[in-house]
């Protein structure tokens, strides 16, 4: 406990904290612990963070040189304590951040080759490949059917029979048609908050996205929609690449292939779920994922 | 076990991939739409800067003259001719009158605005509290008029029954002042019904403050067994006392500028003496009340200039003031927080934060739980005393306005050798025999569906511009100085007074661009009353819904435009519509801004104008005014402009009322749309 307070006291910007990590991870390295990030083919990646580094207006970085690769149709949980920057993380993927608040960003991040961060890239065509399901169940206050059309209107499909496809075919994915039994204008609202979230969902993959990011989506539902969630999550996989940020370890061990775990704006450990649940390389991760701060 | 199918997903079943061109189109579409809001909300910055400058040009002629310049601030002789060279031009009285009004009114309306606000929100359960407090704001959009007539009809008599009681006179004359004849129109009379005015707006704007203190404070105080008072002093007040300042000073700005009241009840008596219950003048009545005799171009019209600008220096410096208070600044609000001490006894040295209080109460832990006899009593007192203010300003306003509207009601109704429907009737086409038109007997229907034609004038110039300004300000407007611009005007727009609105709309659209009086001036004029009001309603409205529902529909890929567009703003509009009628209402009432531009007397051809420009209207306000005038004139021995008067009033409210309560309705109606068991 009071090495862990003295630790966050010496290191207040995730760029100091950035330069005594290192040093820790050549000491590591030098012991002879293999703690390299995984590595993955172009053809297995999905987005791949080089130095990439985010700061919200003229403060210092809030994420600091981010440098990994998240692999295609694998559930990826990021942990780590509260104010680590996961979110941050989480949305530079699908810019979602400078929607929020003026920013500034260095290095890269790519997806199919693209940086996305390039003044070429549209963001509006960026957000329909990367969708985002956010923390508490927010459907838009209309219908079910209206919830899940939204996207794939505002991109151009028009046609009826298209848009009644696209709305069950979500629906089905989410395993929402059968439950709902046809009653599709219905207000949104009427659903249970899983429910909700699950309607979230289906309109996130009405857009037909590559990657699916989930800020914490289970966080305000109760155990049993939670569960209905993440079974959903590990389904999804079979079609899309989905990132997760969770403050709960169960759910992340449950569910994930790989965990990133970030600490100060830094991603300290980045492997495979087992490993960094069964024998983290540092003490900080550890720490963290006993429980022992958070 | 749950089962979740994803057999059937076809992830491939469309590809959504918006083509390239498309995106284009959107985002420049997007463009476009920012910049036409910006374009739009920068007119607010033109009006203002008008507004400065034309009150400065048709002012000029007198800055030739910088003796006739002091003259005007220092000597009290009032006696305008063609030229500078010749007459007098001494307003001290009505500048020294302004604030004769503006003081007593203020003092009398933080008593009342700021104890009803205190007593609503600490000494009432909020459900209650919520059930009264619509009863307070719609006291704010009661037109001026009405309040000027109720304190021409009543409060002279009212007064002199008061004042005349010898133990009143004792008491006055123990403080060395001896009550003589009480004249018809007072200071204090004027001062009491711009307090009723004001009243509400502080009410309001501090309840709102109040209101939004932490829960936490207020728990914490709690549970250290703090009294509502000491609750009150400790944490609410240091919480809200910025913006309780703020809506003073913005309550004082509304009462110096306020003109038909004035102009109604205090008789324009160049009297200069510290004495409430004499006649006398403001800078706002001498403008109206000269207006008619200042021909264009003429020294007199000049010195009203003048004077309508050194009005609105005076009310800039309070808004000033009152944005200073608001934003950081600590100085200036010190010099508030002194210059209104005997307000300031409630922060009672305890004005930081919870946290002092909390540590003091520490230590003495234990006897706050057995809570002391005397404390419990203070408490007690204090929310006796403020109970009694609440209910003695429900009680006088709406015993006046009652009182008064009975008597329009009587004017219909009571028996006499006419029958109801003949006086309707009478009332509202006139009547062919009768010989008196000049007097009045011409019925209100044209002054009904004129009043009708200029709100909705005024609401298809101002509509437009306020909703765009109001939704660049909350959604698009990138921080940086034009928006702090665009902020400001609109503030400073909300305080101009209306008989300066009147003045400058007068010389840049009815001399300037010859519109003469109209129902396009006139709608100029009330146009430029409404924006303010409904671009904030709008600002609030949006600020009201979540923004959520942006974010998920720009996660899916929208631009920020379509977010809004098609989640954000349907959700917004049932309160923004509410805001349009209330907006509606208000200016229904508003009169000085006519007076120069659009209104007239005379009965016109047409119920609904036929022209824009150079056919003045008639409007229900105006009529009031008007009538009034003509009280003390007799027709074979009768009295005849008062009663007429007093039926234009209660049509006046009963246009007001509809508007009012047709805003609600519109709310709870188009809300079902979208909401769901109210929420959104
Ligand atoms: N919109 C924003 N504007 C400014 N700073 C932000 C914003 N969002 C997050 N931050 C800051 O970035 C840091 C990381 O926040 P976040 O990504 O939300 O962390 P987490 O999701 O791990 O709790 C925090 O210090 C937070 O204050
Ligand atoms: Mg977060």
């Amino acid at each position: 406990m009071s090495k862990q307070k003295t630790e966050i006291k010496e290191f207040n910007t995730p760029e100091e904290f950035y330069r005594k990590y290192l040093k820790i991870r050549e000491e590591h390295r030098s012991k002879g612990f293999e703690n390299q990030f995984p590595n993955f083919s172009d053809k297995e990646t999905e987005v791949e963070f080089r130095n990439f580094h985010i700061a919200y207006e003229e403060k210092p970085w809030t994420l600091y040189n981010i440098d990994l690769k998240i692999p295609k149709n694998k559930i990826v949980a990021i942990i780590g304590p509260s104010g680590c920057g996961k979110s941050t993380l989480l949305r530079s993927i699908n810019r979602m951040n400078e929607e929020m608040a003026k920013i500034r960003t260095q290095g890269e991040i790519l997806i199919e080759g693209e940086n996305i961060y390039s003044p070429k890239v549209n963001k509006m065509r960026l957000r329909t490949q990367v969708g985002m399901v956010f923390q508490k169940p927010q459907p838009f206050p209309r219908s079910i059917y209206e919830n899940i059309a939204f996207g794939p209107k505002l991109h151009g499909i028009k046609k009826k029979e298209q848009l009644d496809r696209i709305v069950e075919s979500s629906l089905q994915s989410v395993g929402l048609f059968e439950e709902i039994e046809g009653r599709l204008d219905d207000h949104a609202y009427g659903l249970s908050g899983g429910q909700q979230q699950r309607l979230c969902i289906a309109r996130t993959i009405a857009v037909r996205p590559q990657i699916i990011l989930a800020d914490e989506p289970a966080s305000a539902l109760d155990p049993k929609s939670t569960y209905q969630i993440e079974d959903l999550l590990l389904k999804l996989k079979e079609d899309f690449t989905v990132v997760i940020v969770t403050h709960n370890m169960q759910q992340a061990a449950r569910i994930s292939d790989y965990s990133i775990f970030m600490y100060n704006g830094v991603v300290v450990e980045y492997d495979k779920t087992e490993n960094i649940f069964e024998k983290p390389v540092y003490e900080l991760t550890e720490n963290y994922i006993s429980g022992r701060f958070g | 076990m749950i089962q979740t199918e994803v057999d059937n997903l076809k992830v491939n079943d469309f590809i959504v991939n918006p083509a390239t061109s498309q995106l284009q189109k959107r985002e420049n579409f997007y463009k476009l739409i920012i910049l036409v809001l910006q374009i739009i909300s920068v007119s607010t910055i033109i009006i203002l800067v008008a507004v400065i400058s034309i009150m400065v040009w048709f002012g000029s002629p007198m800055f030739a003259y910088p003796d006739r310049l002091l003259q005007m601030v220092t000597e009290n002789k009032w006696f305008p001719e063609d030229h500078f060279e010749d007459g007098e031009y001494g307003a001290l009285a009505a500048i020294a009158g302004t604030f004769m009004v503006g003081i007593p009114a203020l003092i009398l309306s933080i008593i009342w605005g700021v104890g009803l606000a205190i007593f609503l929100s600490e000494y009432t359960r909020e459900s209650i509290a919520r059930k009264i407090q619509p009863a307070v704001e719609f006291v704010a959009s009661v037109p001026s008029v009405i309040f000027g007539m109720i304190a021409f009809t009543y409060f002279f008599s009212w007064f002199s029954e008061f004042f005349t009681q010898e133990w009143i006179r004792g008491i006055m004359l123990f403080f060395g002042y001896k009550v003589e004849v009480i004249p018809k129109g007072t200071y204090l009379a004027a001062a009491v019904a711009l307090a009723f005015m004001t009243t509400p707006i502080i009410a309001s704007i501090s309840l709102d403050a109040m209101r939004s203190t932490p829960l936490m404070l207020r728990n914490s105080a709690k549970a250290f067994g703090a009294t509502k008072w000491e609750i009150f002093k400790t944490v609410v007040y240091p919480h809200s006392k910025k913006t309780i300042f703020a809506s003073i000073l913005l309550g004082f700005g509304r009462a110096i500028g306020e003109t038909m009241v004035v102009l109604m009840v205090l008789g324009n008596a160049p009297v200069l003496k510290l004495d409430l219950l004499v006649n006398g003048m403001t800078m706002t009545s001498v403008i109206s009340g000269y207006w008619g005799e200042a021909s264009e171009g003429s020294s007199l019209q000049a010195a009203l200039f003048v004077l309508g600008l050194l009005l609105l220096s005076i009310t800039a410096i309070v808004v000033y003031l009152a944005s200073l208070i608001t934003s950081e600044n600590k100085a200036v609000f010190r010099f508030v927080d002194v210059l209104l001490k005997p307000f300031n006894y409630i922060g009672d040295g305890l004005g930081s934060m919870a946290q002092r209080f909390m540590q003091e109460l520490e230590l003495t832990e234990m006897q706050i739980a057995k809570m002391s006899k005397r404390r419990k009593l203070a408490n007690i007192i204090i929310g006796v005393l403020l109970g009694t203010i609440l209910l003695s300003f429900i009680l006088a306003v709406y015993v006046s306005i009652g009182r008064f509207l009975i008597s329009g009601m009587d004017y219909f109704f009571a028996p006499g050798e006419t029958s109801s429907m003949y006086r309707i009737n009478v009332t509202l086409r006139g009547d062919p025999k009768n010989t008196f038109v000049r007097l009045g007997l011409i019925g209100l229907f044209t002054a009904i569906t004129g009043t009708i034609s200029i709100v909705t004038m005024s609401a298809a110039i101002s509509f437009p511009v306020a909703t765009i300004t109001g939704i660049y300000l909350s959604e698009f407007a990138p921080e940086g100085r034009l928006t702090i611009w665009i902020r400001q005007s609109i503030i400073n727009i909300n305080a101009i007074p209306s008989i300066v609105v009147g003045l400058f709309v007068y010389a840049l659209f009815s001399v300037g661009l010859n519109m003469g009086a109209g129902i396009l001036p006139g709608s100029i004029a009330l146009s430029i009353m409404m924006i303010p009001i409904i671009t904030t309603n709008t600002i609030e409205a949006l600020n009201n819904i979540p923004s959520h529902h942006m974010s998920s529909a720009i996660a899916l890929g929208a631009t920020r435009w379509e977010a809004f567009w098609k989640h954000k703003f349907p959700y917004a509009l049932p309160n923004i519509f509410t805001g349009y009628l209330l907006g509606s209402a208000r200016v229904s009432g508003e009169t000085a801004p006519l007076l120069f531009t659009a209104a007239t007397f005379t009965p016109p051809a047409t119920p609904i104008p036929t022209n824009l420009t150079h056919q003045a209207i008639r409007v229900l306000p105006y009529e009031i005014y008007y009538r009034l005038l003509y009280t003390t004139t007799r027709v074979n021995g009768e009295k005849v402009g008062s009663d007429w008067a007093v039926a234009a009033s209660v049509v006046l409210m009963l246009f007001v009322l509809t508007l009012t309560v047709a805003g609600y309705f519109v709310r709870t109606i188009i809300r079902r749309r979208y909401a769901y068991n109210g929420e959104i």
